[in-house]
């Protein structure tokens, strides 16, 4: 260990090491590795890229979006007839990679619109089409029989040996593993979780779900067309047989048993579905239950919770290891320090009603929230104060009426728009994404304020690199501002409550907005967290952002809000300092009335 | 016209008599079955064993194929489902497709891979109704398939337990929390799964006959009608099974056996486009 | 069974003199219902040869690898035996795509590469010089059908085929050939593992024809079932020789089986009496093996392993060239085939010809590997 961080390697360099098996495995033949081994290595290659692709998609994206194979078919045959028409394989990688992006491009428009088990079921139904599709093009694709007489490989104008070839697909594989790795570890990584666990979250931040959704399907698919163009070498011959549904789910397995939200974790899976079936012929008549069995095995032992828990927590201190230990004790956890200075807007609401099927929610509210000043909305539960803050923030339209930012219209029932404006907000119940780093949850934010393309990421172009350096810089700004600096290399899912709420306040403000909406952002906090909150929404104010609250927690409201309306039943009844708002009496009717002691209890709970 | 709806019909009843399986396991546990064609293939594996080879009466096939189903869910439930279920990484995918695959194989170890004789239910003869033919066994599977889709969909919306698995469907943690019995649900509900495939398997043997492969062909019809109609619904699956039975059935007859995997893509698109969470589904989006 | 050795055994081919055979066949999967009753035909081969002092004075030894029916397996597995030693004689899979797959690689190593298929590319010498097969060329099996229903003086010809590549290959050839005899043809496929084929059959019978061919790779239930449930129990429908690879008798009812003849080849009736065929079924006893399958299954991995001692035995060396030769010239006579006396194999086309192989036979139980047809 030592050694290796003499030679300065630490976590965050980590990548090296895979890189060096991934070169040990190119020039393996060189080595001496037997033939046999050498065809065994390459299948696993060929596997682990078409796995590394639905990794992608369904691990990183959370899209049921499991018809790889129809990439990997498409592949295959492009570059089979390709190359026995006298084409170059790089040409016809090339093209077969351009062919299964067009296909995953295709595949992406239902996907818009459908999720779930929908997404899984059209999957499907792209793979069992694939020979009805093969016969389509009969003189192209050989038909049901298959394409016979493919050429040996001629890369750049040379015939390649067995060996050269092998260590071809070898690089192939590094290279996509080298792309994959950027970009998962980019903010791209953390936009396809958050798209995966909450598409609203996604919206909030300003991330277009659907361009990232058309993206992750385009780039998953092509992985595994380029493992269907060098596949055609692998026995040279192409047949539909080899593209039935026993190969689909080989590529399920192997995502499952590698882990799908990895990078490396496609080659373990394809590794394990390679090398061990391979010796399951021996049992005759049963290998298919004992490759059952296999299967369930697997599948158990790899989604178990424990030790998803020990492997989540393996990466992590893999990642962090050797990496400057946090700041730690008061100086850090302390009270906010001073925030930078944010943009003053003014959000006016004018006249806003909604219905919901016949129930009115909101009966022409107007309010006007200032910057520098923190504005509340209170009422009683149905009262209509989210869902007010939800038109604000672009979830749902309203059916009259109109939120102006400075003075001009915001977009509603646009959320990504609203947000691009420079509004933010929080959730009653806070989303944190899995297996996300604090820092990388709040860096999330900055995702659309400070755009760092798709390319770029994944070869790390300067412009990445500047971005990411200034992620670092701003994350911490605002991991300072909320107390979570010493966290900032733990797993975002495991703070505690108070401090997840931090944590998207501090994303929100990490977009660059300075209008924040929060939503009931103190239930369920105890004391010490609620003064850290106020400490902080303080210092929002101060530094010029205009907050609005929606809060139950009554003494957190009069203690805080510099203006506060209230609500009863979708019409404004009461708006006034918190002084005034203790001495309304429709106040102290409506709401306080029942709800104070409860209010005040909840509070100190 | 007629023959050609009625062997729809018979269709989409098989589906359907696959799919309530799916769909009850579903709603208690979560998880998506893959293993469930593969009961009813043993089902029609045991109406030939103990039908055909050793001549018992058709009450005792049945019963001896619901037991064995019934078993075969509980071992699943054990084996593949409580693990994985629940955990969001669709674990599912593999190890119910390994329980089906050891199905599969055990079949074959046992009975071999050769098409093997069920007995008829009923009657094999032919009838004519409404100018179409079908056979009596055909209408019976239509019969028993409603009833069992009806009694279903009865049972989850009449019954406590069926009342409970649909609170958990809804939402896991708060159906625990007001004290619905998570594991004896799901091995309740596996169990019932894995008897009424058992039992339909000596039925739909008789159109099917039973073969190792049959599995295969009508699971993912049965999940299509499922998205249709909508994962979960009981309603959704037996219109979507009649209708996908029926539109398939049109497809090969007037269009040609070729374009029936290209209708039903197309249908699939379209009912998905326009009600993403299939006809009868309830959609569960995050309210924020 | 108990005779196939594995490849691991690490013995060289040719250590202790021994001629080895490699056979690449699918005990598992999808080739799992065939598969075993080829290889016990190869193994019943190989006894005889062995008996007869094996070939060229040299044992026979088989080696067996199960390719779980994975062509990618099966190329794997062969290439490993090869680095070890190459084997003299290879038995290339029991299914096309496999057959094909490891041919690539045969033929790049010049090995002698015997299989079961009966897809003309398999039996195309100028692919692949070095394979052959007792699979039949479709067009004689076509011609046959041809001839039949134009002798029954049917002028009107339905064809069902499954919508696999057999099923395909097997209606357009057959449709070629009818419409040669001067005969009117309709045809339609169905989706090949459909559980029932009302809307194809019902499809057909709008062109109303005087007899119905019918293909099935799969399994045939569903066509004639299907047949009564259209109402075509009048028409009379014919099964091409894939019907006759196990016994409708069981899983048909008397109506359903009534009007229907199929097509099968000669071995499998219970009235062929030639030398090879009792040859066959007497190896196979001696083995304690009874044939499960239709005993053609047995027959075509049986068939080409003695077809090539033959020609081994007649040039008297196993040089690929000088036996490929042979083999197409029909040479040596030391054993007797059981599907005819000669694979009918030329200097362009491997698989074999149809000549007097094939009989039509009615619907019947299947003992022993054969159907019993009443005299």
């Amino acid at each position: 260990m030592n050694i290796l961080r003499r030679l300065g390697l630490n976590g965050e360099r980590l990548w090296v090491l895979p890189l060096f098996l991934g070169v040990l495995a190119i020039v393996a033949p060189w080595l001496g590795v037997g033939a046999g081994d050498l065809r065994q290595l390459m299948l696993v290659a060929i596997l682990a890229l078409t796995v590394s692709g639905l990794n992608l998609a369904w691990g990183y994206g959370g899209e049921l979006a499991i018809g790889q194979l129809a990439m990997y078919a498409l592949g295959a045959y492009v570059t089979g007839y390709l190359v026995i028409e006298g084409h170059d394989l790089a040409v016809a990688l090339l093209a077969s990679a351009v062919a299964s992006a067009a296909l995953g491009l295709v595949t992406s428009l239902p996907a818009l619109r459908i999720s779930g088990w929908g997404v899984a079921m059209a999957s499907f139904f792209l793979i069992i089409m694939i020979p009805q599709v093969v016969k389509l093009f009969p003189d192209q694709t050989g038909g049901g029989i298959g394409l016979i007489g493919i050429p040996a490989p001629v890369f750049l104008g040379r015939e390649l040996d067995d060996n050269q070839f092998y260590a071809l697909v070898m690089v192939v594989l590094v290279l996509w593993l080298l792309v994959m790795r950027n970009l998962v570890t980019s903010r791209h990584g953390s936009a396809l979780r958050v798209m995966r666990e909450s598409p609203v979250l996604a919206a909030s931040l300003g991330i277009d779900v659907r361009r990232i959704k058309i993206t992750s399907y385009v780039l998953g698919a092509v992985p595994a067309g380029i493992a269907g163009s060098l596949f055609v070498f692998v026995d040279r011959f192409v047949a539909p047989d080899y593209f039935d549904f026993a190969a689909a789910i080989l590529i399920i397995a192997a995502a499952v048993l590698g882990g799908a939200e990895t990078v490396y974790g496609a080659v373990v899976g394809a590794a394990i579905l390679t090398v061990l079936p391979a010796r399951f012929g021996v049992f005759d008549e049963y290998s298919e239950i004992v490759f059952g069995a296999f299967l369930v095995g697997g599948g158990i032992l790899l989604t178990n919770d424990k030790l998803k828990i020990r492997m989540d927590g393996l990466k992590l201190r893999v990642r962090n290891w050797g990496a400057a230990e946090p700041q730690r004790g008061p100086a850090a956890a302390g009270t906010p320090n001073e925030l930078p200075a944010l943009p003053p807007r003014t959000v006016v609401v004018e006249e806003v009603s909604k219905s919901f099927g016949g129930n009115r929610a909101l009966n022409g509210v107007s309010l006007e929230a200032r910057p520098g000043e923190i504005t509340a909305l209170i009422g009683a539960n149905g009262s209509g104060k989210t869902t007010l803050l939800n038109i604000i923030s672009g979830f749902y339209a309203a059916d009259s009426g109109a939120v102006r930012l400075d003075g001009r219209a915001l977009p509603l029932g646009h959320a990504v728009r609203t947000a691009r404006r420079g509004v933010a907000r929080t959730f009653q119940t806070p989303i944190v994404p899995a297996s996300m780093t604090t820092a990388e949850a709040v860096a999330v934010g900055r995702y659309i304020a400070d755009y760092v393309s798709m390319p770029s990421s994944m070869v790390r172009a300067p412009r990445y690199r500047k971005v990411a350096a200034r992620d670092a810089e701003q994350g911490a700004v605002w991991l300072r501002a909320t107390g979570l600096a010493d966290q900032s290399r733990s797993l975002a899912r495991g703070l505690s409550l108070g401090d997840r709420r931090m944590l998207e306040v501090a994303r929100a403000l990490a977009t660059g907005a300075s209008v924040l909406l929060l939503d009931e952002v103190a239930s369920g906090l105890d004391l010490e967290d609620l003064e850290r909150l106020g400490a902080l929404l303080r210092a929002v104010r101060d530094a010029g952002g205009t907050v609005i609250l929606v809060e139950h927690n009554f003494r957190l409201v009069t203690d805080l809000a510099d203006s506060i309306y209230v609500l009863e039943r979708g019409d404004l009844i009461a708006h006034g300092d918190a002084a005034h708002i203790r001495q309304n009496e429709a106040v102290a009717r409506s709401y306080l009335g029942d709800a104070v002691a409860p209010g005040l209890a909840k509070g100190q709970a | 016209m007629a023959t050609a709806l009625l062997t729809g019909l018979v269709l989409g009843s098989i589906y359907i008599l696959v799919g309530s399986g799916i769909n009850l396991v579903r709603i208690a546990t979560g998880a998506f079955n893959f293993a469930q064609a593969a009961v009813v293939m043993v089902g029609a594996f045991i109406a030939y064993e103990f039908g055909v080879e050793r001549g018992h009466s058709t009450l005792i096939v049945i019963l001896v194929a619901a037991a064995v189903g019934a078993v075969i869910g509980v071992v699943t439930e054990f084996v593949a489902i409580r693990p994985v279920a629940g955990k969001g990484l669709h674990g599912e995918l593999v190890t119910t497709v390994g329980a089906s695959t050891i199905l599969t194989g055990l079949v074959v170890v046992i009975w071999g891979t050769e098409v093997r004789p069920v007995a008829p239910f009923v009657s094999d003869d032919v009838v004519s109704i409404a100018g179409g033919r079908v056979t009596v066994d055909g209408l019976v599977i239509i019969g028993v398939a409603i009833a069992t889709c009806l009694g279903l969909w009865a049972w989850s919306r009449l019954t406590m337990t069926g009342l409970a698995a649909l609170a958990l469907s809804e939402d896991r943690d708060a159906a625990t929390l007001r004290g619905v019995n998570v594991r004896y649900l799901s091995i309740l509900a596996m169990a019932a799964a894995g008897a009424i495939g058992g039992a339909a398997g000596p039925i739909i043997g008789t159109q099917t006959l039973a073969v190792s492969t049959v599995a295969a062909v009508v699971i993912l019809k049965s999940f299509l009608v499922l998205i249709v109609g909508g994962m979960g619904s009981f309603p959704g699956l037996l219109v979507g099974g009649l209708a996908i039975g029926s539109i398939e059935a049109g497809t090969v007859r007037y269009l040609g056996s070729e374009y029936s995997t290209f209708m039903l893509f197309a249908l699939l698109l379209v009912v998905l486009m326009v009600r993403p969470q299939g006809i009868f589904g309830q959609t569960h989006e995050r309210t924020v | 069974m108990l005779t196939s050795a594995c490849a691991e055994s690490g013995d060289d081919a040719g250590d202790d003199g021994a001629f080895v055979v490699y056979a690449s066949v699918g005990l598992s999967g999808g080739d799992s219902g065939f598969a075993p009753s080829i290889e016990a035909g190869i193994e019943a081969a190989i006894a005889e040869i062995n008996e007869n002092g094996g070939l060229l004075g040299r044992e026979v030894r088989l080696e067996t690898d199960n390719n779980e029916s994975d062509p990618t397996k099966a190329v794997s597995l062969l290439q490993d035996r090869i680095r070890d030693s190459a084997p003299d004689l290879v038995w290339a899979g029991t299914a096309s795509s496999e057959s094909l797959a490891l041919q690539s690689l045969t033929t790049r190593e010049e090995i002698m590469a015997l299989n079961n298929g009966s897809a003309p590319e398999l039996g195309d010498a100028s692919l692949f010089p070095y394979a052959f097969s007792a699979g039949v060329r479709l067009q004689s099996a076509a011609e046959y059908l041809a001839t039949t229903v134009v002798d029954e003086g049917y002028q009107n010809i339905g064809i069902i085929a499954g919508d696999d590549p057999a099923g395909e290959a097997a209606m357009s050839l057959y449709e070629d050939a009818f419409e040669d005899a001067g005969l009117d043809v309709a045809t339609e496929s169905y989706e090949a593992e459909a559980v029932e084929v009302d809307g194809p059959l019902a499809r057909l019978a709008e062109s109303d024809p005087d007899v119905v061919i019918f293909n099935s790779t799969y399994q045939a239930e569903p066509v004639l079932k299907s047949r009564i449930k259209v109402g075509m129990e009048d028409v009379p429908f014919i099964g091409d020789v894939s019907t006759t690879i196990r016994s409708l008798d069981e899983t048909l009812n008397d109506a359903e089986k009534s009007g229907v003849e199929l097509m099968s080849y000669n071995v499998n009736a219970s009235t062929a009496d030639s030398p090879g065929v009792t040859n066959l079924l007497a190896s196979l006893d001696a083995a304690g093996e009874t044939p499960e399958t239709a005993l053609y299954l047995y027959a075509l991995g049986y068939d080409p392993i003695l077809a090539y001692a033959n020609a081994v035995e007649s040039v008297g060396s196993t040089d690929v060239t000088e036996v490929r030769a042979a083999m197409e010239a029909g040479e040596g006579d030391t054993y007797e085939l059981s599907l005819s006396d000669d694979p009918g194999w030329s200097e362009t086309d491997h698989l074999a010809s149809g000549e007097g192989r094939f009989t039509i036979i009615p619907v019947a139980p299947l003992v022993a590997g054969q159907f019993q047809i009443a005299e």
